[in-house]
């Protein structure tokens, strides 16, 4: 039994192991070329996957002391955290109403909804440079704030959506039948019941405004105020010179948030990714 | 306290109409003039210091403030069209060679800026004119010239026993023997900018032009065909990675020590000697190599233009003014390190960077440099067609299997949809 054990073991992790190689290949790269002096980085001889001619820390050094990192670093985790939460609340309140209530015109909305989660946020980067001038917030960081639910919003909408409609009306309409208002259902019995969905979306609405890139390029240029996503890209790049240690070394520690929350919270993203996958 | 439903919407809705019509928002005290400039982040990390000095030493007394913001070139689009939809954005931007006949509706007039430098130090070169001055007027004033050169490991071509080429049949005669060596020569074929600067010059250097002084598509030629040639010739020389190069790829390749000869900026002469790599004393400069039709230049040329939406237009051309005093053009020349050159004659007689024997080459080049519009009109249609890479994309067709008569075919069409005629 011992042995039939292991063997499935050894078998699971074999299988296992591609995937995880090939997820971790990107960071690996990013560690080895951010920890590599100049000279082994123009190197064609070099190889890729080991340092040859000594760690050297200046890459860090330079991208954490002559740039305007860690203030990228802070202005992306302001932007996504504002950014998600005001999303996920509107995208709960719209998800709950679309997948609970009857009323004229839901499927339109939820038509409507997937419409618009579909368009690239590419397209509205011109109209929103209006709406942002307009609101008098350019190169600000309440740019980002008021303009990332555009795409966060739908995509939140849609993940809950699928979610709620598992979640069996019983619970609810056994507390309505009790006496309870519609939003004491819903902050009482259904966000408890919810909590996994409710988390993966706003893992995925964190990921997207951590991400985001055009926008912050365009509505921000002060490099102080810069998201980390426009900030290493346009302040590591100079000319026809790519400052390749720094940019990596940027990559790799500007992942790692993200990375974080996923791994903290990886249970309730399982969780929620698969609900409603087992009958009952 | 119950909260309601309905008290809950109409106190959610009244202020969400309050802040949409600015009730909530506090009232401005009347704040200092705020000049704000973009400009493309250079090379060199002096210049754009440089340019961040001037503007605070010129509000300094002026009772105003200054915001200098650099992004990379390639941004710098994305980033106008944003500005010019919105209204709204930096005073002063900086526009390289033909990209004010795109934005020519959003600038303000700059006749009486340049007519007062002009007063003071001259002319400037036919090339700098050809990119600010838009349909009578001067939409943006030329600050800075880059030229490219020939930039080759000396050491390498004396090893096969070569010089420097000085004609396009020098190089490939040099090309084969340093490929055999280990040490090919490598220009872009690629969608960049360096490709453009690089494969215009060599067309006309064959005696074939895109468009005629008239305008026309002349690209289908005698000439082009013993250009695109010479090019698949050249490209059986070189590592087929050139087909992927950006603008950092051949900076990349001189710099790993592999790589023989290629044409660019000062960018790799500077970074070898910066980085103080072990060959840096073998990597010369010297001038792009002639063809049949004689030797040409390429230049790029950046201007500062204004904003028509700037609230504050008067100042942003008292700084551009200021910009070219004599003190101000000795500090940016001196810091360019001969990567950002003047456009003025008169500031091109000796400049700082001339005492470096690898840089002397550069004094006056901008006298004989051409913008990719050359010899046809420097219009929209040539920036578009310099964007849209219609020069590389011919080679690159050609260098991968394609006749000589389908990339000329593929290079008309194009050239055609951007809106010349035959």
């Amino acid at each position: 039994m011992v042995r039939s054990d292991r063997r499935r073991a050894a078998v699971t992790y074999l299988l296992a192991a591609p995937f995880v190689l090939f997820a971790l290949f990107p960071f690996a790269w990013m560690l080895i070329t951010s920890l590599k002096q100049n000279r082994e980085l123009y190197s064609l001889a070099q190889n890729p996957f080991l340092v040859r001619e000594g760690i050297t820390w200046d890459h860090y050094r330079f991208l954490l002391e002559r740039t305007d990192f860690p203030l990228w670093l802070r202005n992306s985790t302001i932007v996504a955290v504002v950014a998600t939460l005001v999303s996920v609340v509107f995208a709960l309140l719209a998800a709950y109403a679309l997948a609970r209530l009857r009323f004229a015109g839901a499927d339109g909305v939820a038509t409507g909804v997937f419409i618009v989660y579909l368009v690239p946020t590419t397209l509205l980067f011109i109209p929103l440079a209006r709406i942002v001038a307009l609101l008098r917030l350019s190169n600000s960081l309440w740019a980002l704030i008021v303009t990332y639910p555009a795409f966060i919003v739908p995509f939140a909408t849609w993940m809950l959506m699928a979610y709620l409609t598992s979640i069996p009306r019983s619970l609810e309409e056994s507390a309505l039948v009790d006496g309870c208002t519609r939003l004491r259902a819903l902050w009482h019995i259904v966000l408890p019941v919810a909590r996994p969905g409710i988390i993966t979306a706003a893992l995925f609405a964190f990921t997207l405004a951590w991400g985001e890139f055009i926008y912050a390029l365009t509505f921000i240029s002060t490099s102080s105020v810069k998201t980390v996503t426009a900030g290493v890209v346009v302040d590591l790049i100079r000319g026809d010179v790519f400052y390749w240690g720094s940019l990596m070394g940027g990559a790799l520690l500007a992942s790692l948030p993200v990375v974080l929350l996923f791994s903290l919270f990886l249970d309730y993203y399982i969780a929620g990714l698969t609900a409603g996958a087992v009958k009952g | 306290m119950e909260i309601t439903r309905r008290a809950f919407v109409e106190t959610v809705g009244a202020a969400g109409l309050a802040a949409a019509t600015g009730v909530l928002r506090a009232r401005p005290v009347a704040a200092a003039a705020s000049l704000r400039l973009l400009a493309h982040s250079s090379y060199n990390e002096d210049s754009d210091k440089a340019i961040a000095k001037l503007g605070q030493d010129f509000v300094s007394t002026r009772g105003a403030t200054y915001q200098g913001d650099f992004i990379d070139q390639p941004e710098v689009a994305a980033k106008l069209t944003a500005e010019e939809q919105a209204g709204s954005g930096h005073d002063i931007v900086d526009l390289q060679d033909n990209l004010p006949t795109i934005h020519k509706a959003f600038l303000v007039p700059l006749d009486d800026v340049v007519a007062d430098i002009i007063k003071v130090h001259g002319e400037v070169y036919q090339i700098a004119k050809d990119s600010g001055y838009v349909d009578g007027h001067w939409l943006s004033l030329p600050w800075l010239g880059n030229a490219v050169q020939s930039v080759y490991r000396a050491d390498y071509f004396k090893e096969v026993g070569e010089k420097a080429p000085a004609t396009w049949d020098d190089l490939l005669r040099a090309a084969v023997k340093l490929k055999q060596a280990g040490h090919p020569v490598g220009i872009p074929v690629s969608q960049c900018e360096d490709a453009n600067s690089i494969l215009y010059p060599l067309l006309w250097s064959f005696g074939a032009t895109v468009v005629s002084p008239q305008s026309r598509i002349s690209i289908d030629s005698a000439a082009t065909q013993k250009a695109l040639d010479y090019v698949r010739q050249l490209f059986a020389q070189m590592d087929a990675t050139v087909l992927s190069w950006d603008d950092g790829g051949n900076n990349k390749f001189m710099l790993s020590g592999r790589g023989a000869w290629t044409i660019n900026a000062p960018s790799i002469y500077l970074s070898a000697k910066k980085n103080k790599l072990s060959f840096a004393a073998a990597v010369e400069q010297s001038p792009p190599p002639a063809g049949p039709s004689g030797r040409f230049y390429y230049a790029d040329i950046h201007g500062w233009a204004i904003f028509k939406f700037s609230p504050n237009v008067d100042l942003a051309k008292q700084l551009l003014r200021y910009m070219f005093t004599a003190e101000s053009q000795k500090l940016f020349l001196e810091l360019g390190q001969g990567y950002d050159m003047p456009v003025l004659p008169s500031l091109d007689v000796n400049p700082p960077y001339a005492s470096d024997p690898q840089l002397r080459g550069l004094v006056g080049y901008m006298k004989n440099a051409h913008l990719a519009a050359y010899p046809g009109a420097p219009d929209a249609r040539a920036e578009k067609a310099y964007q849209t890479y219609v020069i590389p994309n011919m080679f690159a067709h050609a260098v991968q299997g394609a006749s000589n008569k389908d990339a000329v075919a593929f290079a008309t069409k194009a050239l055609q949809d951007i809106g010349y005629g035959m």
